[in-house]
């Protein structure tokens, strides 16, 4: 049984009288351990479809299946509870951390929500998180805005997983950074999936790091899926128009070869 | 932006570091006040005292011969009758030449009234010379200029200035913080709810809101004291329960965009509450603007009470608020102008330190405002 | 025959005050005509700085402590803020990374667009809005009409940054500069927005001077590129040279970084 099943998923905003189908009719399947790529431009609907599956914002209509369990059956505090295997790290890093609270307490929080530790353990939790992805303890008791780009997003990340998650939903989390600093993010990403074992949903608009992570991928427009497929199927031989508009506009982006 | 940074900046700010090291002095000053209190008026002396020192009594002569200085004690022992005269100080008694039956008449005027009484006044105290012009003056210590015993000078009651405005200070910065306190407990928690679930709530808040600014405050200030009294408690309620709609307006603005951040859909997903949503994570970062206009709305609120206070509706005296003694020294503008000036003059710097605190921590606090690196 | 390069940039520093390390370091890089050239960095490099040094257009704090700006044989840093005014706009242009913020939102697409040609060419206002039409048609802007009367938030990204690029070209300048002007498009758009851009050079005989942290499109659109680090340039040459065969280490780091 699939990790994640995402089944007719609907969700529509009105934009001055008139209504926006931002996610028209979505279905996949998450295999556990695996990755999954969701390649979409702008206005395809693929950040509102990470926030549907999490339930930050809730669809009009489908089903979401975690584990067996449809989520969109359970209450708020049965949610609540689920939100532990469900985690995602958003694609601003500075605007996904509260300004005002100092690393050690933003590690800590999801631990202490859900009462997995004591505040006395908080700190100690806090710099085993921090070693996880890669930085040291001098950054606990410092803010968010004292940190690069590149940094804030491990710490996006390891708050995510300090919930020790099922699913970790990724909404772009390499756009905006430096080409070496997305390297070394994916990189952590993929060791990562290898050590905990984690699924992945990842967003992205760049076919490349689609390919680089994921093993399947999708391919939205307009909130409907286009095509979907093992990543390299995808690239090498995409059998929908558009995917091979996106497969050609990314080759035309990429280095050449001399 | 971050406290450490914002606090960086704001000790840079020379201006505001000034206004908030007098503003701490002057809590300290009017903390120091109860300690007074308890101690029994050891340092300072009780505002509402009326002095008479030793050499209180005058009696002098008007041609400029050496006058002779009467011990007032003594004076009041010998004739409890003047108590009356000496009670109400800075009475004159001018005696002016026409002998000694008018001396005896100007005495009978407070209180000497038989002639042996008169006699024995005049004998005890070594005063009377047939024509020559005599002034009984009962001088306390009252008007007297700035000195080492009355920093601040005296009123005209011989009380001390210095002690007064230092007293006073305690009923004004006290007014000015519970009245914040007030205002902003009712306006942030309904500026917090009214941006976090908008909708119907967000209504009924805004235009509950809208309502209360348009009501005139003066007006209902006034009539509120007319009808009840002057009452100082009631005073700070209704100043601060007039003033919740501005707070309430900056909250939800803050809260409205901060709703949208992605650190708030962070919290969700994490498993925060909504409380803890509230508590942990916007209202923290929806401060940063009303403490700017709770310190401005302090300074603002002192004022208040000082204008009421002036036009006698707020504190009533003996008790001293600076308001009070302005009004009260505003006849005496002339001849001891040291009793207006004091009070007037810590009422400014009050004000002007809260304004300077208020510029400082709104330069701290936002980054778009600083001028120059 | 040895020419005299449109652009030439000799030893260009500039400093910030209350930082410690100058944002760019004696800069040198020349720029032929009807050339692209790449100027290549990651956030911090200093390329958006030397592009605004070069317009003229840095923020009044800083300082350029040394260096020259060669454009057509005149040092723009010794000209007069006038000439600098007439040559900025018209013989040399810029295209900024967000077009949203380089657009007054308040305008119609059409008024800004209209507005150097009335200034720089002095055209009437008729002339002037039929010289926009044929600019809006030439960067293949879809209802150019429609377009001229729109407010620059009505427009999707891509039509924003073809209108930036038509402002751009609207006097026909002899140096565009191209600050990152695809970063913030979807990935289709990119790919049309940068061919727009290599038929507009040959059309109109245009040098680009093309700025992006983006090593695949300048290997694909520049002839010759800078590597940029921390405001100093650690490798220069023709593309083909320093992306096959690169020299120094950073870039050979960053060209490993690339995802393939």
């Amino acid at each position: 049984m699939a990790l994640l099943e995402v089944r007719n998923l609907c969700k529509s905003f009105r934009d001055s009288g008139k209504a926006v189908h931002a996610v028209n009719g979505v279905s996949f399947s998450l295999e556990a351990g695996t990755a999954l790529g969701l390649v979409g431009e702008s206005g395809s609907g693929k950040s509102t479809l990470a926030r549907l599956v999490l339930r930050l914002l809730e669809p009009d209509a489908g089903s979401i299946r975690f584990n067996g369990t449809n989520l969109l059956d359970l209450d708020f505090h049965g949610m609540r509870a689920q939100r532990r295997w469900l985690q995602i790290v958003f694609q601003d890093p500075f605007s996904a951390l509260n300004p005002r609270m100092p690393v050690h307490q933003l590690l800590s929080e999801p631990l202490l929500n859900f009462g997995l530790i004591q505040s006395g353990e908080a700190r100690a939790k806090a710099s085993e998180l921090l070693a996880l992805v890669g930085l040291d303890d001098s950054g606990l008791f410092r803010f968010p805005h004292e940190f690069s780009g590149g940094q804030r997003q491990r710490l996006c990340i390891a708050r995510a997983l300090s919930l020790q998650p099922r699913l970790l939903v990724l909404d772009e989390p390499t756009s905006g950074l430096d080409v070496s600093v997305q390297a070394q993010l994916l990189s952590l990403l993929q060791r990562l999936q290898k050590q905990f074992g984690l699924s992945y949903l990842f967003i992205s608009h760049d076919l490349r790091v689609v390919k680089a992570v994921c093993g399947q991928a999708l391919v939205l427009k307009d909130g409907r899926v286009v095509e979907a497929g093992s990543t390299r199927q995808l690239f090498s031989r995409p059998s929908q128009a558009y995917t091979r508009q996106l497969v050609e506009a990314s080759k035309a982006l990429s280095l050449a070869k001399f | 932006m971050s406290n450490p940074d914002a606090l960086h900046y704001f000790l840079g700010n020379r201006l505001a570091v000034c206004g908030l090291a007098l503003l701490c002095l002057l809590y300290l000053l009017a903390g120091f006040t109860f300690l007074n209190d308890a101690l029994g008026h050891a340092v300072v002396p009780d505002p509402d005292e009326l002095r008479i020192t030793e050499k209180s009594v005058l009696f002098r002569e008007t041609s400029r011969r050496a006058a002779c200085a009467l011990d007032g004690s003594a004076l009041l022992a010998e004739f409890p009758v003047l108590s009356d005269a000496l009670a109400v100080p800075g009475k004159a008694f001018p005696l002016p030449f026409a002998g000694f039956r008018l001396l005896r008449q100007r005495l009978a005027a407070i209180g000497l009234e038989n002639l042996e009484s008169v006699n024995s006044f005049v004998q005890r105290f070594e005063v009377v010379h047939e024509n020559k012009v005599f002034e009984l003056v009962l001088f306390s210590s009252e008007n007297q200029p700035p000195s080492p015993t009355h920093l601040f000078g005296s009123d005209e009651f011989g009380r001390d200035v210095f002690a007064r405005v230092l007293y006073a200070s305690r009923i004004s910065l006290s007014v000015g913080f519970l009245a914040v306190v007030i205002a902003l407990s009712l306006g942030v928690l309904l500026g917090c709810l009214a941006g976090y679930y908008g909708g119907f709530l967000d209504s009924v808040i805004m235009r509950l809101a809208d309502v209360w600014m348009s009501l005139p405050g003066m007006m209902l200030l006034l009539t509120f004291v007319a009808l009840t009294g002057a009452n100082l408690a009631s005073t700070i309620l209704l100043i601060g329960v007039l003033s919740w709609p501005s707070p309430a307006r900056l909250v939800r603005a803050e809260v409205l965009s901060l709703r949208q951040r992605e650190f708030v859909e962070a919290a969700k997903a994490i498993g925060c509450t909504q409380t803890q949503i509230i508590f942990r994570h916007i209202l923290p970062n929806a401060l940063a603007p009303i403490i700017v206009q709770a310190t401005l709305f302090l300074a603002g609120a002192i004022l208040l009470e000082s204008g009421l206070s002036f036009l006698g509706l707020g504190v009533q005296p003996p008790t001293a608020s600076w308001g009070n003694m302005l009004s009260n020294g505003l006849s005496y503008l002339r001849t001891s102008p040291w009793q207006a000036f004091f009070p007037g003059f810590m009422l400014f710097l009050t004000v002007l330190s809260f304004n300077f605190v208020a510029e400082g921590l709104r330069e701290a606090l936002d980054p778009k405002r600083r001028r120059g690196p | 025959m040895k020419q005299v390069p449109l652009l030439s940039v000799k030893g260009l520093s500039v400093e910030f005050p209350g930082l410690p390390l100058q944002a760019v370091r004696r800069v040198s890089f020349d720029v032929h005509e009807n050339e692209c050239m790449g100027l290549v960095g990651e956030s911090g490099s200093g390329k958006t700085v030397t592009a605004l040094a070069i317009l003229g257009l840095l923020d009044p704090s800083a300082r350029i402590t040394s260096g020259e700006i060669f454009f057509a044989g005149e040092d723009l840093r010794t000209l007069p803020e006038t000439r600098r005014q007439k040559i900025r706009g018209h013989q040399l242009a810029m295209v900024f990374q967000e077009p949203l913020t380089a657009f007054n939102p308040v305008l119609s697409v059409g008024e800004q667009l209209s507005e150097p040609l009335l200034y720089h060419r002095g055209l009437s206002p008729w002339e002037a809005r039929q010289e926009v039409l044929s600019l809006l048609e030439a960067v293949h802007m879809p209802r150019p009409r429609q377009v001229f009367q729109a407010f620059p938030h009505q427009l999707s990204g891509g039509m924003r940054q073809k209108a930036m690029i038509a402002m751009a070209l609207s006097c026909k300048p002899k140096l565009l500069i191209a600050d990152e002007p695809t970063s913030a498009l979807d990935v289709t758009v990119q790919a049309e927005i940068l061919s727009l851009l290599a038929s507009l050079r040959r059309q109109f005989d245009l040098s680009v001077l093309f700025i992006s942290h983006d090593l695949g499109i300048v290997s694909r659109h520049c002839s010759r590129v800078a590597v940029l680090r921390q405001g100093e340039i650690v490798e220069q040459g023709k593309t083909q040279t320093v992306f096959s065969k690169p020299r120094h280490p950073y870039t050979r780091a960053l060209l490993e970084a690339v995802l393939r």
